[in-house]
C-alpha cells in the first residue's frame, strides 16, 4: 500500500504481484498502466463508455475490489489516478532529461548553464532559409578568389583624416602607425613630416 | 593606465545565429591564438562555443582546451578521411542541436579535411540551418603563408562572404617593421582582388607578453583584469597593461573592419 486514501470501489485488496510492474497497486490500476497507450488511443478514436472499458477488462480476467469485476465507476476513478501518475512520471523524466542536456551542454560548450544567460531563446529554431540571391556564394565564382559581396564595389572605408581608403590601404596605414610612423598628429608623424619638408 | 574598453568585454549575451568558424593557414601563423581569443571572447560574453581541433599533428587548441574537460575540444579519431568526415558531421550536427557556435581549426591544410569540407558543402549546410559561416585565414609576413591561403581560396572549399585575413605582427622579426615585413604581400594583386571582393584584412597586434600569458594558465581577459594565476600571483602590471591594450587593439580591428557581427 502507498498510504494514499482510496475511494470506494477501487481495487484495494488486490495487492498480489507487488514485485511486478506497478507493484503495490491493484489489478485495475496495473491493467490501465500496462495498456495505457492502447486505452488512450481507443478513447481518442472510438470514445468507448467506461462501461465498455470495464467490460473489456472483466473479459480479460481483471478483478477489482473483493475479487469482483471492475465497475464503470471504479475504472473511471482509477483512470484519473493513472493519468495523474503518468503525468508526474513524464515530468520527472523531462526534468532529468533537461538536467542531463544542461550538463552535456556545459561540458561541450564550456559555458556554465547557471552562470550565464542563454544566448538564444529556448524556443529558437532556424528560419527556413530561402535560396540565396547571392548566387556567387554557391556558384562557381569564375576567376574570383572569393565570392563577391558587392559586385565591382571595392571595400572602402574612411581614414581618420576623412579620406576614403580600401582595405589594403587601411592595413598599410595601420602597419605604418605601429611601424614608428605614428597616427596623423602624433609626434613621430609630425617629426617625419618635418624632416621630409626639410629634405624637399 | 589603459582601461579595458567597453567592447573589450565583448558585450553582453545577445541573440545571434550560431557561427561556424573555419580557420586555415600554415602552422605557427597565429591561428590558434586567434581562435583562442575568439573562444574566450564569446564565452565571456555568454555565447556558447564548441571547439573542434582537426590539426592532429599540432593540436594546440586541444592542448588549451583538453578533450573531455568542460568546454574541451573535440578531435577526429584518426586522420583517415572517413573519420574526419564523420567528426565534422557530428560537430556541425551538435552546433545546430545546441544552438552553439562552432570553431573548427583545420590547421595547415590537411588534404583529408579539405576533401571532407568540399564533400559536405558546409556553406550550403550553414545557409540551410541559419548558421553564419566565417573563414579565417592567418598568415605571417612569409610570402609562402599568403601563397598557402591563395591555394585554399582557389580550391574554394569553404568559400564564404565572411572571410577574414589576419596578418600576424607577432611573426615580424626583430629589426623589421610590420609595414616592411608585410610589404611583399600587400603588393600582391590577388590581395587587392580579395579586398575588392569583400574580404576583410586585419592585423593581429604584437603581444610581447604572449608566452608569459600562456604560462599563467589564465585566459587573456583574466590576465588583463589582473586575476591570480594557479600559483597565487597576479601577472605583473606591465603584462596586464599590454594584454589589455592588445585586446582593445583587436576589438578596434574588428570594429574598423565592421566584422563584429561575423564573430562567434
Amino acid at each position: 500500500m502507498d498510504g494514499r486514501k482510496r475511494g470506494v470501489g477501487e481495487d484495494e485488496g488486490n495487492e498480489v504481484g507487488a514485485d511486478m510492474p506497478f507493484g503495490g497497486h491493484g489489478d485495475v490500476y496495473r491493467w490501465l498502466r500496462a495498456n495505457f497507450a492502447f486505452v488512450t488511443s481507443w478513447m481518442a478514436k472510438q470514445k468507448p463508455s467506461w462501461e465498455t472499458v470495464a467490460g473489456k477488462m472483466a473479459r480479460e480476467g481483471v478483478v477489482g475490489a473483493k475479487g469482483k469485476p471492475p465497475t464503470r465507476r471504479s475504472v473511471w476513478k482509477v483512470w484519473k489516478r493513472v493519468l495523474r501518475d503518468v503525468a508526474a512520471e513524464r515530468e520527472r523524466e523531462l526534468a532529468k532529461e533537461v538536467e542531463r542536456a544542461a550538463q552535456e551542454r556545459e561540458l561541450l560548450t564550456g559555458v556554465p548553464a547557471k552562470k550565464y544567460p542563454r544566448d538564444l531563446p529556448k524556443d529558437w529554431a532556424p528560419d527556413t532559409v530561402e535560396p540565396s540571391p547571392r548566387g556567387a556564394m554557391t556558384e562557381p565564382a569564375g576567376r574570383s578568389l572569393v565570392p563577391v559581396s558587392g559586385v565591382g564595389t571595392p571595400q572602402v572605408g574612411v581614414s581618420p583624416d576623412g579620406q576614403t581608403e580600401s582595405g589594403v590601404e587601411r592595413i598599410r596605414r595601420k602597419f605604418g602607425e605601429v611601424s614608428g610612423r605614428g597616427p596623423p598628429g602624433s609626434l613621430s608623424e609630425i617629426g617625419r613630416r618635418m624632416s621630409r619638408q626639410e629634405q624637399d | 593606465m589603459e582601461q579595458m574598453s567597453e567592447e573589450g568585454f565583448a558585450g553582453a549575451a545577445t541573440l545571434r545565429a550560431p557561427v561556424l568558424t573555419v580557420r586555415h593557414g600554415r602552422g605557427r601563423t597565429g591561428g590558434t591564438t586567434m581562435l583562442n581569443f575568439l573562444i574566450e571572447r564569446a564565452r565571456i560574453g555568454g555565447r556558447s562555443v564548441l571547439i573542434g581541433d582537426g590539426d592532429r599533428r599540432n593540436a594546440t587548441l586541444a592542448g588549451l582546451y583538453p578533450p573531455g574537460s568542460p568546454g574541451g575540444a573535440s578531435q577526429p579519431e584518426t586522420d583517415e578521411t572517413a573519420d574526419v568526415k564523420d567528426w565534422i558531421r557530428t560537430l556541425v550536427g551538435r552546433m545546430v542541436e545546441m544552438h552553439a557556435s562552432l570553431v573548427l581549426d583545420l590547421g595547415a591544410g590537411d588534404q583529408a579535411l579539405a576533401e571532407a569540407c568540399r564533400e559536405i558543402d558546409l556553406i550550403a549546410f550553414c545557409e540551410a540551418v541559419g548558421a553564419e559561416p566565417l573563414f579565417i585565414g592567418t598568415m605571417g609576413p612569409d610570402i609562402e603563408d599568403f601563397e598557402h591561403l591563395l591555394t585554399i581560396f582557389r580550391a574554394g572549399f569553404f568559400s564564404t562572404q565572411h572571410t577574414l585575413l589576419v596578418m600576424n605582427e607577432n611573426l615580424v622579426r626583430a629589426g623589421k617593421t610590420p609595414l616592411g615585413a608585410f610589404d611583399k604581400i600587400l603588393a600582391r594583386p590577388e590581395l587587392i582582388e580579395m579586398d575588392e571582393a569583400g574580404v576583410k584584412i586585419m592585423r593581429m597586434p604584437r603581444l610581447n607578453y604572449m608566452d608569459q600569458v600562456r604560462r599563467t594558465g589564465l585566459n587573456f581577459y583574466d590576465v588583463a583584469a589582473g586575476k591570480r594565476s594557479k600559483e597565487g600571483r597576479p601577472p605583473d602590471p606591465l603584462c596586464q597593461f599590454e594584454t589589455r591594450s592588445w585586446i582593445n587593439a583587436l576589438e578596434r580591428e574588428f570594429k574598423e573592419n565592421d566584422v563584429v557581427e561575423w564573430l562567434p
